[in-house]
């Protein structure tokens, strides 16, 4: 942990993030790394999102190109894995907000919150995805995701 | 002996990215505006899978669907070059490495808004360049 523009008043050694295996294992602590690396997922996502973008303004060849990809057995992965970071990280994320007002800041209702988040996360994206194959948005091996 | 700093001047610069809390309320604002986008983006995905080139172009051709679109994505993507850049901040320490990360990192999180806003113009005022 250098701090190469210390000066004087900077010299004393901060605690800064602390190591993981300084903690027990707790559920705050879960949906903390979570919710930094579904954030880091869906920086992939983005990516995703606009080259999808850039395949239906670059025309139907592209856009076939891409949706062969969407509709593979890994594109499909790949989307289940997005939604459930989205979803995740969208209800940490008002978890965040809430706790950035000052309330649920106990134990006991932090690690509720934690715990609610991740079964939103798991509950949302299996009833998405459910829907999706119901209403044959999305079939096993026609090409229809996108 | 006595120090003349003020209260601020001791705390601020404290934390890993050595400045205040601005960040920290940009990544908040984002964050709010992006709870209803959010949700209005899967409802969007749900309704727009299975509808082809066709379908999405003429999807996007609703002034409105495109501005939401376009507005989630550039709040999308300016939340995300701040969440990473708290992540870079957070684990790389030498200055050279964490300098280029974080230049690295507002590069493609702009040059990802470009191409998201032309392709989403170009969608909308003719139906994509190829059209």
């Amino acid at each position: 942990m250098s701090q190469s523009n210390a000066g004087p008043a900077r010299s004393l050694v901060r605690p800064l993030s602390p190591h993981l295996q300084v903690w027990r294992w707790h559920v705050t602590m879960l949906g903390s790394i979570l919710h930094r690396a579904t954030g880091v997922a869906l920086y992939a996502g983005a990516a995703l999102v606009t080259a999808w973008l850039a395949c239906a303004a670059a025309g139907p060849t592209a856009y076939g190109a891409f949706a062969d990809f969407g509709a593979s057995a890994i594109g499909l992965l790949v989307w289940i894995g997005l939604t459930l970071s989205a979803a995740y990280h969208f209800a940490s994320g008002i978890r965040h907000l809430v706790w950035d007002t000052g309330v649920g800041l106990t134990r006991k209702a932090a690690s509720a919150a934690a715990t609610l988040s991740i079964w939103f996360a798991v509950v949302a994206t299996a009833g998405f995805w459910v829907w999706m194959f119901v209403s044959q948005h999305v079939m096993w091996n026609g090409r229809i995701l996108l | 002996m006595t120090s003349f700093a003020t209260d601020r001047r001791r705390v601020e610069g404290s934390g890993s990215a050595h400045h205040g809390a601005g960040t920290w309320i940009k990544e908040r604002v984002s964050s709010l505006i992006l709870v209803p986008l959010t949700g209005w983006g899967f409802w969007a995905a749900a309704s727009l899978s299975g509808s082809g080139f066709d379908g999405v172009t003429r999807w996007l051709h609703s002034p409105v669907n495109a501005t939401l679109l376009g507005v989630l994505m550039l709040v999308s993507l300016y939340h995300m070059q701040l969440g990473l850049r708290v992540v870079i901040e957070d684990y790389v320490h030498k200055p050279f490495g964490k300098v280029a990360l974080l230049l690295l990192n507002a590069l493609f999180c702009l040059a990802l808004a470009v191409i998201a806003i032309v392709s989403i113009i170009l969608i909308a005022r003719q139906g994509g360049a190829g059209a």
